[in-house]
């Protein structure tokens, strides 16, 4: 129970914790809104290595070409797999048997998903040559864990 | 107004001496009950931590509201809550610059 004589304390203590919330808050949203306005939340593709890496300038140039000659690959292996994707959620919408041709259908989705592996791992082990070697293991792990749901040993 | 007599007469010293004799043989208990002693104690002791916690609480108080301390308390409230603020929003950034780079090279997320 709070004495009534110190009521005026505590409720200014309050008005300082409130204070000090809406700080913070104001802050977090500014600095979001900010970065936005100077593009570089994410518009920017190299911004999360530029970021979290930081690399030279000669190094992120090289990247930059790098992710500019696997962008397009990468972009039409993805809506090869989704078109498999879609393709087989439809046959499996509409028959309610088993056929080989679901099995089939089931193939070209695997192998669009090998292809699309094997050109990510091989665009990521592209980019990771460009840092050290010890900032390179960092990104790979970080790649492995988020794309694969692994966690390196 | 004349005020009213108490007493008729006089007190007669005989009567003064018989009475003072009579309260002296009157055998009062030297000491309380232990249950009574305990208590008061306890209470005692009690009143004395508060009264010790009180002015402790009391002086934190006093101290804290002195003007500049409250001016300072202010200023330091507003600039650890800023701090945090931008700390926690350039976190929140950075991992949405990270989701959208995996979107953008992983083709097999799956894309709705």
């Amino acid at each position: 129970m709070i004495p009534a004589a110190r009521l005026p304390a505590w409720l200014g203590f309050a008005a300082v914790a409130a204070l000090s919330w809406a700080a913070f808050h104001s802050a977090h949203v500014g600095v979001e809104r900010w970065m936005e306005h100077r593009g570089r939340r994410g518009t920017n593709a190299l911004e999360w290595i530029e970021r979290s890496f930081q690399p030279d300038s000669a190094a992120l140039e090289a990247m930059r070409k790098v992710h500019e000659a696997y962008a397009k690959q990468l972009g039409d292996l993805a809506s090869q797999l989704n078109h498999e994707r879609r393709t087989l959620a439809a046959m499996v919408l509409q028959r309610d048997r088993w056929s080989p041709e679901v099995a089939a259908q089931i193939a070209r989705v695997d192998e669009a998903v090998a292809r699309s592996q094997v050109m990510t791992w091989q665009y990521l082990y592209e980019i990771s040559d460009h840092l050290s070697p010890a900032k390179a293991r960092v990104f790979r792990r970080e790649m492995a864990t988020a794309t694969l749901g692994a966690s390196a040993p | 107004m004349k005020r009213p007599r108490l007493f008729s007469r006089a007190p007669d010293p005989a009567d003064t001496s018989r009475l003072i004799a009579l309260i002296r043989s009157v055998e009062v208990p030297p000491t309380v009950p232990a249950w009574f002693s305990a208590q008061l104690l306890h209470r005692l002791r009690l009143e004395r931590t508060e009264a010790r916690r009180g002015d402790w609480a009391g002086a934190l108080l006093g101290w804290l509201l002195q003007p500049r301390h409250v001016l300072a308390g202010l200023a330091l409230a507003v600039l650890l809550g800023s701090g945090l603020g931008v700390r926690r929003g350039l976190q929140a950034t950075l991992h949405l610059a990270e989701v959208r780079y995996l979107d953008a090279i992983d083709p097999v997320l799956v894309h709705p």
